[in-house]
């Protein structure tokens, strides 16, 4: 028996070993080495900070360097910013973890509830940095969809709202007026695929697609439709049939088959759709300012404001059901993370680097701190002056003051299924693994939408069950 | 044990030249033990620990074997989730169809490229293209040539075909044609499994091909038999076992294929086959229990189907 005992204690410090050799070899990330300021002794906090960032585009992270470079000359703590997109966090972080080797801070989206269920988050330091800069700072729609078991998982920074974004010039042509529910925007988006033959609305539809799960929540939301109500799940609902009928419908007003986000941007920008489905981000390029999405309307040769001009904004579709489908990011600081560093950090890219920032994209990143106890607006304010794509045009003056009022707005009714809930781990997963969107082949061919409902919501059952 | 070196040293001078040979060749093949126990043994340990125990990510660089507490709920968790169960038989739909599609591929065009003909060195070197071309390109292609908005197929389709909508092949789950379900997403990842390997079944049957005594098939020509009965009598029994070999291999790697799928699909619209399910439940779910004892089934499943091969095949060599 004392034999076997050394056998197994010995497979237990290869099995370590392997695991850290392999795990070491793929993760590559600094966190490892920036424990320094674990030891607390009380003197300034030492060591480095590694930041994993979903803005990847170069222009978002020269800024963000530069922002971080600001932090170090300020305090001495060295920060490197390593561009990682959402999906790719998920992956390195799982193996980084199992080898014990993980950044500081993390930006992510607030579907934290896999990461919570594995210990990855340290909620505490997320809890201390909120309580630093104050609760009553912040947007309190976004610290409930980071709030897990009675806990804060993250710190929430900045976050974007979907847009109905309309060409007005040829609803005028075709007779329509503006839609104010979901019913009417099928409608109208029917007619003008029959009388004018373009695409009606474009928007994410691809079947099994984040594009298309995204879409279908966020049209959903308009009719009041709940995934899911203290833990039954009411998408079967009769709300939730009506908006599968009007998203068929929708989705029917193609002229080039099943979207993705991407291409429905483009069909737009190309003039062929008179509606589209798309977060705040659109902003920008709807003024010509984002080179890798140009302008091609036949109409855009001659004007480059022709999309400022004839495109009007529905933030709130439904005033009797004034949800809005939207994200928002985070600072998640994880478990076994450089945790002094990291907190100046987040407090810091919340305070004075706040509105640099906000300004790599202020279209797409809304304050979720609108300002500090001095003054409650100070962010806020701030952020409606930033000139967006680094050009000196800000939302509000190529839309008005008035769109800018509603986007800040819009960040309070915001409405996530699940999200601050005791549902939020079966929303998290059923958003994770595109269930819903998994369903739209039957509704495409036809099937009646209460029955694609129901079957919607056998799929979610089955994951319920899943997570026991 | 205090006196074993001196046993040790006796034991060893009086070693025959035969054993000391021996000792020999297990010292100079004793890195490649070593390497298979590191990259292969280690790690397969590890998943089977994983599987049985209960943990939260976190805690794995302080696991070990003394504290684990040891638990059935992951093995039971994946056969009792209907996900386990679709991404079964969507695999053995995959294996089994890519298989006998490579097969049949590359035997057919292997005997079609038998007889020289002009130009047989650039169309024997054309079809080895795609099993040449790295995955991720291949995937490209075939994902731009597949897209609803600018790919070739659709625009074909819906020009010249008269489609009256682009289809969206590699997301749809089931498409009605003629009061068939067919099930269009999965049947893009098997074509593109058969187009991609099928150039290494061709190669393997050519090979073979030229190792059939023409002898042979002149002697049956002689006796009268026709070209379809000489293809049927002489050359097909002489690929039996080449092909055989094959359908193992091509089953196996079939069955635990993930990159052709994941990169043209990430296993939407229906093709999500184990191999991505295991990746799926490691990286959305982060939990690495739940996935080890996925791929702990997968690898149970597997050893199945090859323990039957062998049987089957050692009765056919018995005959």
């Amino acid at each position: 028996m004392k034999l076997d005992r050394r056998i197994t204690s010995t497979a237990a410090v290869t099995l370590a070993f392997v695991l850290t050799v392999a795990a070491c070899s793929g993760g590559g990330g600094g966190g490892g080495e920036s424990s320094g300021g674990d030891a607390g002794t009380g003197g300034e906090p030492t060591g480095s900070v590694t930041f994993w960032t979903p803005h990847v585009q170069p222009e978002r992270m020269a800024a963000q360097q530069a922002i971080a470079d600001q932090f170090t000359a300020e305090t001495g703590i060295e920060v490197e910013v390593v561009a990682m997109a959402g999906a790719d966090q998920d992956q390195a972080l799982v193996t980084g973890a199992a080898s014990g080797n993980v950044p500081d801070v993390v930006l992510h989206a607030p579907d934290l509830s896999a990461w919570q269920t594995q210990g990855l988050v340290d909620s505490d330091a997320a809890t201390a940095v909120i309580e630093s800069l104050g609760a009553d700072t912040f947007n309190q729609q976004a610290l409930d969809f980071i709030n897990i078991d009675g806990a804060y998982q993250a710190v929430p920074a900045d976050g974007w709202v979907h847009l109905i974004v309309y060409r007005a010039d040829l609803l005028d042509q075709a007779g329509l007026s503006v839609p104010t529910s979901l019913d009417e925007l099928a409608t109208a988006a029917q007619t003008i695929h029959d009388e004018q033959g373009i695409t009606g609305m474009a928007f994410g539809t691809q079947v099994g697609t984040t594009s298309a799960t995204e879409a279908i929540e966020s049209t959903f939301l308009q009719t009041g439709c709940q995934l899911v109500t203290e833990g039954t799940v009411t998408i079967d609902s009769a709300e939730c049939a009506q908006a599968a009928g009007d998203f068929a419908t929708l989705a029917a007003s193609s002229n080039a088959g099943q979207f993705d986000v991407t291409s429905a941007r483009a069909t737009y920008l190309n003039g062929d759709a008179a509606f589209l489905l798309f977060s705040t981000h659109i902003l920008d390029e709807l003024a010509g300012l984002d080179a890798n999405n140009p302008l091609t309307c036949a109409e855009c040769a001659d004007n480059e404001n022709f999309f400022v001009e004839n495109s009007g904004f529905i933030t709130v579709l439904d005033e009797s059901n004034p949800s809005q489908y939207g994200t928002t990011l985070n600072y998640v600081i994880p478990e076994g993370a450089n945790t002094e560093a990291a907190t100046l950090f987040v407090e810091y890219m919340l305070s004075d680097g706040y509105s640099a920032m906000l300004a790599t994209a202020p279209e797409g990143r809304i304050p979720l701190r609108p300002g500090n106890a001095d003054n409650p607006t100070e962010y806020l304010d701030d952020w409606g002056t930033l000139g967006m794509a680094g050009s000196d045009q800000s939302v509000g003056d190529l839309y008005g003051d008035e769109l800018v009022a509603s986007l800040g707005e819009g960040m309070n009714a915001v409405s996530r299924w699940g999200f601050g809930t005791d549902d939020a781990v079966l929303a998290g997963e059923a958003f994770a693994q595109n269930v819903l969107a998994e369903q739209l082949d039957a509704l495409y061919s036809g099937t009646d939408p209460q029955d694609v409902v129901n079957e919607m919501a056998v799929q979610v059952q089955a994951l319920q069950d899943d997570l026991g | 044990m205090a006196n074993a070196p001196t046993v040790r040293t006796a034991r060893g001078s009086r070693l025959s030249r035969g054993q000391r040979a021996n000792l020999h060749g297990y010292l100079l093949s004793a890195p490649s033990y070593l390497a298979i126990a590191v990259v292969i043994l280690v790690p397969f340990f590890a998943v089977v620990v994983f599987a049985f125990a209960d943990f939260r990510l976190i805690d794995i660089p302080r696991l070990s074997l003394d504290t684990i507490d040891w638990t059935l709920d992951n093995v039971r968790g994946a056969l009792s989730s209907t996900a386990f169960w679709s991404a079964l038989s969507t695999t053995l739909l995959y294996a089994a169809f890519t298989t006998v599609g490579v097969i049949a591929g590359g035997v057919i065009v292997a005997l079609a490229m038998r007889k020289p003909f002009r130009g047989q060195s650039v169309v024997r070197a054309l079809f080895l293209v795609p099993y040449v071309l790295p995955v991720i390109a291949a995937a490209t292609i075939w994902r731009t040539m597949l897209n609803p908005q600018y790919g070739i197929v659709n625009a074909f389709g819906t020009q010249v075909l008269g489609w009256s909508s682009p289809i969206a092949f590699l997301t749809t789950k089931s498409a009605q044609i003629g009061g068939l379900t067919i099930p269009v997403a999965l049947i893009v990842v098997i074509l593109f499994e058969i187009w991609k390997s099928a150039p290494f079944t061709f190669l393997f049957v050519t090979a073979r091909l030229q190792n059939v005594p023409a002898e042979l098939e002149d002697a049956a020509a002689i006796d009268g038999a026709n070209a379809g009965q000489r293809l049927a009598h002489i050359v097909l029994p002489q690929l039996r076992t080449v092909v055989m070999v094959l359908v193992l291999l091509r089953f196996i790697w079939s069955f635990q294929n993930f990159n052709d799928i994941y990169l043209l699909t990430q296993g939407a619209g229906g093709t999500e086959v184990m191999a991505v399910k295991v990746f799926k439940e490691l990286t959305v779910r982060a939990d690495v229990g739940s996935a080890a004892a996925y791929g702990l089934w997968m690898t149970a499943i597997l050893l199945v189907f090859g323990v039957l091969w062998a049987l089957a095949n050692r009765r056919k060599e018995a005959m």
